[in-house]
């Protein structure tokens, strides 16, 4: 019933988009990434495991219990602070996560976007999203269900609302495959600006969680296509070499690239990279990324499984 | 900006260099004292792991549809049905459904695919049943025994590699059916038994048969030998059974127990001979779980043995050619130290010899290999050159104490048999733990604890000698017709546990009757001190055991001279520091050798020793200052004397 149900929304989302291109979407908080891994895979973590799923695919949150937090720092303009925890009590999974936004608001600007974070002008302003999640599973399928309270805060200026997001995952094997519908809801107001619709998007996308190439060597792949709102078809991918050398410990590399809207604009860079250091159940993630304007973006996360 | 950038730097590479370091863990491996406990070659009979006379043939028996499996689809010889196996495997739907798809059958038409090398000649062959583990279903387990069926066909004895890789992978207890499995398989061989104009028609000596399995196949093959005699399949008596073939020989490497147990109980077996064998560093079933069947393979009247042999750097796989050193995948290198493996020729090696000699010994009935099982000593020119572990039983031994029979430590399981501690720091009966955490022999013994050395400055004061003592009535000496072709058996094992030096008084054990009797020289020990981390003892421990006659006559032997005193080795399967303890709970293995000390050599040693009028047996703690030992299954054995060692080294 659930998967129809999904199939249904999924469908009259992709039934909408010629009536909603044009339209300016926001927060811009709800574009941005949760996990310190995302851009370094493309962010196509739709499929992925782990404890930050709760920002990409609620059907996963069960998969990984743990903690995850991370800060991204845009240049030296904007600061993303995320917290992510999960846990599983016997089939249900739980998920909680915060993303704590700031960054500077140019009042100009008819969209905001990812790009505009590295850009040091403008009104000071916040953005909060915390959400909870639940996951089941039924009939061989993960299920997710998840609820998100979303605010803006622009100088004296103030919207919020609450938005819903979907997901159904499946390990296939080898491959772990994962559909996910995010920010369903109403039309929320920014914080200066005019009403907007949420940046509502589709991602389908599969995992290889890790195929050993070597003793000691696995590799990882993931890929996920997708629909956003305003911004139309997306796509991404990474790949990750971990180096495990003895139980417990991990070295990791990945470089993921994006599918950047042409209606984004500053333009961000496609590609990013990153670096993950494991030791039992704790991870140190590291992410890069060029952007506009010569500025980069730094993301730090740990993990703990 | 540019130091900070700086110490971020140095703090990374330091991180990094921590990291690093933490990767690179040291081999560790015990004091191998193979060099002298395997210096000599006393068996003088041919090596059983040499070819034999025959020249092998082979070909393959199945039901000829198989999608998955070449040769059991193409190759075949002999086309054979299937079994429906429904009532002894259960699991989802789902992964019902899965397993079909990928092999083309479900539970209710299993099969019959086997591999065999056979002796070119007109038989009959004894035939052995040889049936894998649990492993990748994909990754097929049983051309993994070709060394040992070309070995075993050359010497005379149909091998059959039977395919069950149709219950591997995501299954769980189903461990009943993989040895129902290997009945219908004998089933199979009555038929072409009496097939005319079959290739085996007449070859197969069905009076001899034996099973050998490994991991799950290990404990396959006692739940065979159990549904081999019962007539209802036990959970589900609408499965009748009617085998009732004639199993003689069980072996079982490095097998699990208790995955399957018939009507909620351990497996019992009786009157089959068994060897199980293990692997010290065994990065599957980690511990010698085989031991708990040997402990319940019970002997009536009549013949036969068991006997478990524990090899020191075997791992799991290496029995098992497709398996081979990675016992948990192809990952293992990552979090198993297989650095410290014995190479897998050297594993099958010793497979070849003890496999083959048990099965020469059991379906073949020479008695020239029996030694080699009671001690591993007397082969040590045909094994590779690690360190062994021996237990043994035969089906005449009665045991005066195996320690599970009450809770009274001093009196024995025979009648009227009385145990008695004297100076002892450590007396106490418990069961035998296995390395894994929370797991135990399901079989008790006693811990001998004890210090002769008198507390105090003096550190060379000593008092007498700590002894446990076992008496026996006259009634048990004739009942079981004692005399001096008998044997005394019993098992043990020290502990890296040493009690403190004992107080000058009475002894903590027989108190109150040496206050009694006015005895002051028995000692009384020191409450056990807390123990500072100190170096471990490694001096060789060694005891006597003193026979005393109904005359009052005794005589002493020293107990090293029948089989190997080894304290504990420690043994590190993982790679990581700690994992061993913290995955198993301890880190060594606690495997009781077992000495055979024929009952005649008391009275070499003391010409006036009346060995058929034997009243006590005492343990006497007078080779070792200090030290804890385990011991069980204390008892008397008829022993045919083709058992005993040709030369048992010194007396003292």
């Amino acid at each position: 019933m659930n998967r129809w149900l999904s199939l249904g929304i999924v469908l009259a989302i992709l039934a909408a988009p010629g009536a909603l291109e044009a339209q300016a979407t926001g927060p811009v908080i709800l574009r941005l990434t949760g996990s310190s891994r995302g851009p370094s895979l493309g962010n196509a973590l739709v499929a992925i495991r782990g404890s930050d799923a709760v920002f990409s695919n609620p059907a996963t949150i069960s998969l990984n219990s743990g903690t995850a937090l991370s800060v991204s720092l845009f240049g030296s303009a904007s600061t993303l602070g995320t917290l992510a925890t999960s846990t599983r009590i016997g089939r249900v999974g739980l998920a909680a996560g915060v993303q704590w936004l700031e960054f500077p608001f140019d009042h100009t600007v008819l969209e905001y976007t990812p790009g505009h974070l590295v850009s040091a002008q403008g009104t000071s302003a916040t953005d909060l999203a915390a959400m909870g999640a639940l996951s089941y599973p039924i009939k061989g399928f993960q299920t997710g269900v998840a609820v998100r309270y979303v605010e803006e805060r622009v100088a004296e200026d103030y919207a919020g609302g609450v938005t819903f997001d979907a997901g159904v995952f499946r390990n296939l094997g080898n491959l772990d495959v994962g559909l996910a519908v995010q920010n369903l809801g109403q039309d929320l107001e920014s914080g200066a600006g005019p009403e907007s619709p949420l940046p509502t998007r589709v991602t389908l996308g599969a995992t290889l969680p890790r195929v050993l190439v070597g003793t000691f060597f696995d590799l990882a792949a993931t890929a996920a296509i997708g629909w956003e709102r305003s911004w139309g078809a997306t796509a991404g991918g990474g790949v990750e070499l971990s180096y495990l050398p003895l139980e417990g410990y991990g070295f990791s590399l990945r470089a993921g690239i994006r599918r950047v809207s042409t209606k984004q604009d500053p333009h961000p860079w496609p590609l990013a990279v990153g670096a993950t250091l494991g030791l039992d159940q704790f991870r140190i993630d590291y992410g890069f990324e060029p952007s506009v304007g010569g500025s980069t973006v730094h993301r730090l996360g740990l993990r703990i499984q | 900006m540019s130091s900070s950038i700086g110490r971020l730097a140095a703090v990374s590479c330091l991180a990094w260099a921590g990291l690093v370091v933490g990767c690179l863990q040291p081999l560790k491996l015990a004091h191998d004292d193979s060099a002298i406990v395997l210096a000599e070659q006393r068996l003088e009979a041919p090596n059983p792991a040499g070819p034999g006379s025959h020249s092998v043939r082979r070909l393959y028996y199945g039901h000829g549809t198989d999608r998955r499996r070449a040769e059991f689809r193409d190759s075949i010889t002999i086309t054979t049905g299937t079994v429906d196996g429904t009532k002894l495997i259960s699991t989802s739907p789902e992964n019902k459904r899965s397993r079909r798809d990928y092999w083309g059958f479900d539970f209710d038409s299993l099969p019959l695919n086997g591999r065999i090398w056979y002796p070119d000649g007109d038989g009959p062959f004894p035939l052995v049943l040889m049936v894998h583990g649990n492993h990748n279903m994909k990754d097929f387990s049983d051309p993994g025994y070709e060394y040992l069926g070309e070995l075993l066909a050359g010497r005379g004895f149909i091998a059959v590699s039977v395919d069950e890789n149709f219950l591997n992978g995501n299954l769980r207890g189903e461990n009943d059916a993989r040895g129902w499995m290997l009945l219908r398989h004998v089933e199979v061989w009555t038929a072409f038994n009496d097939s005319a104009g079959g290739p085996f028609h007449g070859k197969v000596d069905l009076e001899n048969i034996g099973l050998i399995g490994h991991s799950r196949g290990g404990e396959a093959v006692a739940v065979a030998g159990l549904f081999n005699r019962l007539s209802h399949y036990p959970d589900d008596a609408t499965l009748k059974f009617d085998f009732g073939f004639a199993i003689r020989a069980l072996i079982a490497i490095a097998p699990i127990d208790g995955q399957y147990e018939p009507a909620n109980r351990p497996t019992p077996l009786r009157d089959v001979n068994y060897l199980v064998i293990h692997g010290s560093h065994d990065g599957d079933v980690s511990a010698f779980s085989g031991l708990r069947q040997y402990q319940r393979i019970t002997f009536g009247e009549g013949e036969g043995f068991k006997s478990a042999i524990w090899m020191y750097r075997a791992n799991h796989g290496q029995w098992n050619t497709v398996w081979g050193s990675t016992d948990g995948g192809p990952r293992s290198p990552r979090f198993l130290d297989l650095r410290g493996l014995v190479s897998e020729a050297d594993q099958r090696q010793f497979a070849k010899v003890y496999l083959t000699a048990f099965l020469e010994a059991t379906l073949k009935h020479r008695t020239e290999y029996r030694p080699m099982f009671t001690d591993h000593r007397t082969v040590g020119g045909w094994l590779p050159k690690t360190m062994y572990v021996t237990r043994f039983q035969d089906a005449s031994f009665r045991p005066l104490a195996d320690f599970s029979e009450d809770v009274d430590v001093t009196t024995g399981t025979a009648p009227g048999v009385r145990l008695e501690g004297d100076s002892l720091s450590t007396w106490k009966e418990a069961v035998v733990p296995l390395r894994w955490r929370d797991a135990d022999l399901g079989h008790n013994a006693v811990w001998l604890g004890w210090n002769n050395r008198i507390a105090g400055d003096d550190t060379t004061q000593t008092g007498r000698p700590a002894a446990y003592a076992v008496s026996l009535p006259d009634s048990i000496r004739r009942a079981w017709g004692v005399t001096g072709r008998s044997a005394l058996i019993l098992s043990l094992a020290p502990t890296e546990a040493v009690p403190s030096p004992r107080k000058a008084a009475e002894d903590s054990a027989k108190g109150k009757n040496a206050k009694a009797s006015g005895d002051t020289s028995v000692a009384r020990t020191s409450p056990p001190a807390k123990r500072k981390a100190e170096a471990k003892d490694t001096i060789p421990l060694d005891l006597t055991i003193e026979g005393t006659d109904a005359q009052g006559h005794t005589a002493r032997l020293r107990l090293g001279r029948y089989g190997t005193i080894r304290r504990p080795i420690e043994v590190n399967i993982y790679r990581r520091k700690g994992r061993d303890a913290q995955r198993l709970g301890r880190q060594s293995e606690l495997v009781l050798q077992t000495f055979v000390i024929p009952l005649s050599d008391f009275a070499d040693a003391d010409a006036g020793f009346d060995a058929g009028q034997l009243s006590s047996i005492r343990l006497l703690f007078d080779r070792t200052k200090a030290g804890t030992v385990v011991v069980t299954d204390i008892g008397l054995s008829d022993l045919d004397p083709s058992f005993l060692s040709p030369t048992r080294g010194s007396p003292q």
